[in-house]
């Protein structure tokens, strides 16, 4: 059995802030080793269910994506560090049995701890076909253009409502509850971790009952960006068009298509922050 | 039995100064664990004591609210982090708690004591709640008392203990240190603190029906003074509020649930009033 496991680091046990999780946060070396932690629970919890192939993927745009401490990363696994990626499940392919979501948070504008999409500065809403899409979301659907399922989603309360949105076959596991956007009641950090074990063991059990995420083709992807500086430079991408001043649109063949055109166009869209008025 | 243990700095053993309480202190990494250690204590009071779910609230101001360790707490507890919270203080309490403790306290603005200030040092000269002045403890023990839940402990420096033996005669009071102005103190080894705060809270909750929710006269009016004008005209701005004089505004609610988040909006107001262009040199440095 191959599992993928996908990182982030907003929905890690501890993590309520900014500080925590970006460079030069004054707790950004304890945010890497809960993350680095949360994850070798997943590990274990996979092995403990079979596993024999085993990638982890350090998926936290912060520190360019390398904030997984890989010397303290559970031997049996892989990783997939730095950036200048196309995604956060980079590798995925059909050889994989499942997917992971490890530290996840929900979409932005759906009040939840350091909620956002892709990036906080950028981008207002993301929507598939026209539903309001988040990053587990978006990942769930570039596995399951590979037959992938998601099988368990961390993270805290108000993902396990997103997730069950869109994956109601998958295991949220709850290790905080948000009180507003840099505030929670958090479950004790190894406590959350043994839950993220025994409910990833649990989750690839139950793998026969776990189903990819296909949407009908082609698939309407929506970009809507909080600047309409953000929409001039992605509306030049040729295929993607102006849907409104702070909007835009294309039409992918699959859903691993639709995650690598969303990156480029916020990619270009950032390119705007050079705007002497921002 | 379900025990909520809220935690501030300034009245942790070994604390006597901003450097060890806020960023960019150059004491700042062993304050928090001070403080975090003072927390697992009076964890494991109320565990010991029968608890069978302890929330600890992080309750100190600085660096957003996220000051205590979460992984050096005992595994048992759960820990409520980050700023920007309605509740403040004691975020989430409500009346299926058993009991309060408030752990490493201060004295109100005013009442000489380790690092005397009342909820912010830079804008708030005197809180009154019905007329009578106030601290944080007053004004938590005020709200947990509307809600039916009695504080149980409260511990800081000695100054401290007479602030909370007025209100609160009935609650177990740990003194871990004897102030000699706001900036020193003569304070308990930290390890014996400790053992003072957890066995403290294990008496404490060891007698239970002794203790009362404080219950103030309704509706309750809050008096808000500030330390600048310029701080109660932006307050002024709250819808509801009425000026008393030039300093102070005051507020009215049907409870002090209700008052609480109004007095931490008003205080919040009044805080952007401090870039005002003769700020500097005028005001006293945060308190905390």
């Amino acid at each position: 059995m191959k599992v993928y496991i996908a990182t982030d680091m907003e929905g890690i046990t501890g993590i309520v802030d900014r500080a925590q999780i970006s460079p030069p946060g004054v707790d950004l070396r304890r945010g890497r080793n809960l993350l680095t932690e949360d994850t070798n629970a997943a590990i274990r919890g996979a092995l403990a269910a079979g596993a024999t192939d085993i990638i982890v993927s350090s998926g936290h745009g912060g520190n360019g994506m390398r904030n997984i401490i890989d010397e303290n990363l559970h031997p049996a696994a892989w990783l997939v560090s730095g950036d200048t990626r196309r995604s956060s499940v980079e590798g995925m392919d059909d050889s994989f049995d499942a997917l992971v979501l490890i530290g996840f948070h929900t979409r932005h504008g759906l009040s939840g701890v350091l909620d956002h999409t892709i990036t906080a500065r950028d981008i207002y809403e993301i929507r598939v076909h026209g539903r309001p899409i988040g990053e587990i979301g978006l990942y769930g659907l570039a596995a399951g253009h590979f037959g992938v399922p998601v099988v368990l989603v961390s993270g805290d309360d108000r993902l396990a409502a997103e997730t069950r949105e869109w994956f109601p076959w998958a295991v949220p596991v709850v290790v905080k509850y948000a009180i507003g956007r840099h505030a929670a009641r958090l479950m004790h950090p190894r406590r959350g971790q043994r839950l993220i074990e025994e409910q990833t063991t649990e989750a690839l059990r139950r793998l026969a009952t776990m189903k990819p995420l296909r949407l009908p083709a082609p698939i309407t992807v929506e970009l809507q960006f909080k600047r309409t500086a953000h929409a001039d430079e992605a509306d030049r991408i040729p295929g993607v068009e102006r849907v409104d001043d702070c909007t835009v649109r294309a039409q992918v063949p699959d859903g691993a298509t639709a995650v690598s055109l969303v990156r480029t166009c916020i990619k270009l869209g950032a390119t705007a922050q050079n705007d002497p008025m921002r | 039995m379900k025990v909520y243990i809220s935690v501030d700095m300034e009245g942790v053993a070994g604390i006597v100064d901003r450097a060890q309480g806020s960023l960019p202190g150059i004491d700042y990494e062993r304050g928090r664990r001070l403080m975090t250690q003072e927390a697992a204590a009076a964890v494991r009071g109320a565990l010991a004591a029968g608890a069978t779910e302890v929330w600890v609230s992080d309750s100190h101001g600085a660096n957003g609210m996220r000051n205590i360790i979460a992984e050096d707490l005992p595994e048992e507890c759960w820990l409520i982090s980050g700023d920007s919270r309605p509740m403040g203080q004691i975020e989430g309490l409500d009346g299926s708690f058993a009991a309060l403790a408030l752990v490493g306290y201060h004295t109100r603005h005013g009442l000489s004591g380790v690092l005397d200030h009342t909820i912010s040092g830079r804008e708030v000269f005197e809180l009154r709640l019905n007329g009578r002045p106030v601290g944080e403890v007053g004004l938590n023990a005020a709200v947990a008392g509307h809600l039916g839940v009695p504080v149980v402990l409260v511990s800081g420096d000695h100054k401290l203990a007479g602030e909370a033996a007025e209100i609160l005669p009935w609650a177990e009071y740990v003194t871990v240190k004897r102030a000699i102005g706001r900036h020193a103190s003569i304070a308990m080894h930290p390890t014996k603190a400790r053992q003072a705060i957890m066995d403290g809270l294990t008496r404490a909750l060891g007698r239970l029906p002794s203790m009362k929710p404080l219950v103030l006269d309704k509706p309750v009016t809050a008096d808000l003074a500030f330390k600048h004008t310029s701080m109660a005209d932006a307050a002024a701005g709250l819808p509801g509020t009425a000026r008393v004089n030039d300093l102070t505004v005051r507020i009215t609610a049907p409870d002090a649930r209700a008052l609480y988040p109004l007095i931490m909006t008003a205080i919040h107001l009044g805080g952007h009033a401090v870039s005002a262009p003769m700020k500097s040199g005028t005001l006293n440095p945060p308190g905390s």
